[in-house]
């Protein structure tokens, strides 16, 4: 085998992209794992041929062997090892480079390290989410001593006050104030602990509907003053019958009413610091079923939709949009349990309204 | 009236839940703050009930439950919990606890019910 036979078996078998230059930054070779992922095609069996090539799209401009000689000072631009990035059809691909000079030749070396690098991004929010799971799982008991002490503490003042027939208008509101605050602490420390929980798979056949506007009526208190709600085009209230579709399947009705009251609650959060007219702030909530699935979206006007940042990865946890209130968690868990029970959730934009679109099979 | 103990290092719940049973008079309560003084009198004194919490130190709530049941095994006993985590609840009734609270409470009157429900007063 000749020797130049030899480096080219060498670099076909490479998994890292290897170019070639000569002395005056032409390309003389570049291998197959280059060619492969940029699409380019390199004639080298005569390596003073290389003016052939057919064009990939990168950076919004073909590649081909005139851009890979420009590339050639940007490659070598540090003449230290460092990391290039490039955009390619969508994607975003982080190359590691190494070049090597000799008198007439220069190696670069193009490892791909966006796999792993996206690997060590999942093993770094895996290890975020054990080590702050496990420290939430301590805090969570520090702080529910506490939360016991003003809970139990209100309820005997709550008690003490109607006794002495002393409750009034101005009293009762700093009551619910402070209730509604414990309340919320509560479920913030629950909703943290169900990342560490296995849920109990206590499912019953239940109808979805019914569920859905007991979470509501159980919201309706929080929301009335920030939103309208519409379920299947009629407005909610208080009143709403909770068994006007008839929509049964297997679930924990704890957890899927704790998916409602996430997705009710970010809602609620956006329409809060809307600047739109109450009149004019609308969650639309539809549910249906047909022969294999049951459907339910939430619409909501509050804003222009889901911040494009973030939509992607809306579901992964500690990702979110609250600038003090959120941790980013709720998403993830309502995603987690809708997982439990063999459903999806997505999340897009339409008409400038936020939706969140889950889907359960009818038979489980 | 039925003997009650509560057991609890944290005295603000033990004096709060102790106020609450006491408006009905149905109950003489005590409250342990301390579990290795409130082990002692729990093998001497007859109560029917004992509401025991699980994390506390010196003498956990589970190392508790089960001398209970060795040594005055027709007493019952109610477990309080501030862990979101039930593992500790589930383990307890396994051992024999009658029933679990998990704080913070539902409310004061939640506990009352299970009280009553424990003691079989209706």
């Amino acid at each position: 085998m000749y020797k130049e036979e030899f480096i080219d078996l060498l670099l076909d078998n490479s998994n890292d992209l290897v170019l070639l230059f000569d002395e005056n930054k032409e390309l003389l070779l570049s291998n197959n794992s280059f060619n492969k992922h940029f699409n380019f095609k390199l004639l080298f069996k005569n390596k003073k041929e290389i003016k052939k090539h057919f064009p990939a799209k990168t950076n919004g401009q073909y590649l081909n062997a005139y851009a890979i000689k420009n590339w050639f000072d940007l490659l070598l631009a540090k003449n230290k090892n460092y990391n290039l990035i490039l955009e390619q059809e969508n994607k975003t691909f982080e190359f590691k480079i190494k070049a090597i000079k000799s008198k007439d030749l220069t190696i670069v070396i193009l490892k791909n390290i966006s796999k792993i690098n996206s690997l060590r991004k999942k093993q770094i929010r895996r290890i975020k989410l054990e080590s702050i799971g496990k420290m939430f799982a301590g805090m969570s008991h520090e702080i529910n001593t506490p939360l016991t002490i003003m809970k139990n503490n209100l309820e005997l003042l709550e008690l003490e006050l109607e006794e002495k027939s002393a409750v009034n208008k101005q009293n009762r509101h700093h009551i619910n104030a402070i209730k509604t605050s414990i309340t919320r602490m509560e479920n913030i420390v629950r909703n943290s602990n169900e990342l560490l929980k296995k849920s109990p798979n206590e499912r019953k056949n239940y109808n979805l509907y019914t569920v859905l506007i007991q979470s509501l009526g159980l919201f309706f208190h929080h929301s009335k003053n920030h939103m309208n709600i519409f379920i299947n085009n009629k407005a909610f209230s208080l009143d709403t019958r909770k068994d006007d579709e008839k929509i049964f399947f297997d679930f924990n009705k704890d957890k899927i009413e704790q998916v409602f009251l996430i997705i009710l609650s970010n809602a609620y959060d956006e329409f809060f610091k809307s600047k739109k007219e109450l009149k004019q702030r609308v969650l639309n909530i539809f549910i249906y079923q047909n022969e294999k699935n049951i459907i339910l979206t939430f619409r909501d006007n509050a804003g222009t939709g889901i911040n494009k940042d973030i939509i992607n990865e809306i579901f992964e946890p500690f990702v979110s949009t609250k600038d003090y209130s959120g941790i980013g968690l709720g998403l993830n868990i309502a995603q987690k349990i809708i997982k439990e029970h063999k459903g999806s959730i997505k999340a897009y934009n339409q008409n400038q309204e936020a939706v969140f679109e889950i889907h359960f099979k009818t038979a489980l | 009236m039925k003997r009650i103990a509560i057991i609890d290092d944290e005295e603000l719940i033990l004096d709060s839940v102790k106020q609450y049973l006491s408006r009905s008079k149905r109950f003489k309560i005590d409250t342990f703050s301390n579990p290795q003084e409130a082990l002692k009198e729990v093998l001497r004194a007859k109560y029917k009930l004992i509401v025991l919490d699980i994390m506390m130190p010196e003498l956990n709530g589970i190392d508790f439950l089960k001398m209970i049941k060795k040594e005055v095994p027709q007493t019952k006993v109610i477990m309080m919990t501030a862990y979101s985590t039930l593992d500790k609840a589930i383990l307890s009734k396994e051992i024999g606890a009658d029933d679990y609270l998990t704080k913070p409470f539902v409310s004061l009157r939640d506990v009352e019910n299970k009280v009553l429900d424990c003691l079989e007063i209706h």
